[in-house]
């Protein structure tokens, strides 16, 4: 092999590199678009989607959305790579990967999204909520219906059990209650 | 662990209501200090000692029909930080 043909082969190498980064990069931009629109659909339609199915999600995009788009780009160009510049073809293609990508994910979501429930307010909430009205509901046996008059003497005579009953999960920063009375 | 040395820190408001005023399942009594602009649900402790979900603008409606009923003005819940929308928002399912 002369120095020539080494420094052809050095140069097909870097091309080669540079198109799969290419390609990477892109599927990847394509992958991050598509979630933006899921995110954004998923805001407008108030559907719920837990922590888990949203990493279900999120690695099934990344993982997969490559496969149909590689699957076109080799029907197109006889090759898994993207064609390179602007041209007509190449934005086709961009276009039919995006395309792909959306509705693999929304298959996905249609599998993964719960049924969205018409209450949205954390189930933790509540049932702390409730557990309040039942050491209320034991006060008040022992003070003849009188209510408590303040968080604290429920805490302070055990009729609440555990005091992080009076925390609600999702807004741990919450301020102090009044101690000496009703807020 | 002495009782008296925990603080009732507390995500909700409580109202202590007048004592001629009816317990009755009309009168929120707890309720979440904030809402988020999302699903402004807000959960409510009744008098009656029920709990459930109210709309964030029929609970404020609620509360000033009711502020008589209350031994000192009660505060309202709010809008909650970004922040926490987004996260509460991730994190329920």
């Amino acid at each position: 092999m002369t120095p020539v043909d080494g420094q052809k082969d050095t140069g097909q190498a870097n091309r080669a590199t540079h198109a799969t980064t290419r390609h990477a990069l892109r599927s990847l931009a394509l992958e991050a678009l598509v979630l933006a629109a899921v995110i954004l659909l998923c805001l407008n339609i108030s559907c719920h989607i837990s922590l888990r199915s949203w990493i279900a999600v999120i690695i099934t995009l990344v993982a997969a959305a490559g496969i149909p788009t590689s699957i076109y780009a080799l029907l197109v160009f006889g090759d898994f790579r993207y064609s390179s510049g602007g041209s007509f073809t190449a934005r086709i293609t961009s276009i039919a990967a995006v395309v792909f990508a959306a509705l693999w994910a929304f298959v996905w979501l249609a599998l993964l999204v719960p049924t969205p429930r018409a209450d949205h307010s954390p189930p933790t909430c509540l049932s702390h909520l409730k557990g309040i009205g039942l050491a209320i509901g034991m006060y008040q046996i022992d003070y003849g219906g009188l209510m408590p008059p303040n968080l604290q003497v429920l805490i302070n005579e055990g009729y609440a059990k555990d005091p992080d009953d009076l925390r609600c999960l999702f807004f741990p920063d919450a301020p102090p209650v009044d101690r000496h009375g009703p807020s | 662990m002495d009782r008296h040395d925990v603080d009732a820190t507390s995500s909700f408001v409580y109202a202590l209501p007048k004592p001629g005023c009816a317990l009755d399942a009309t009168l929120p009594v707890m309720w979440d200090k904030r809402a988020t602009r999302f699903h402004p649900n807000v959960a409510v402790l009744f008098a009656d000692l029920h709990a459930g979900r109210v709309a964030f603008s029929d609970l404020i409606t609620l509360l000033d029909s009711k502020a008589s009923c209350y031994a000192r003005p009660v505060v309202k819940p709010v809008i909650a930080s970004k922040k926490w929308e987004w996260l509460r928002w991730l994190i329920q399912g």
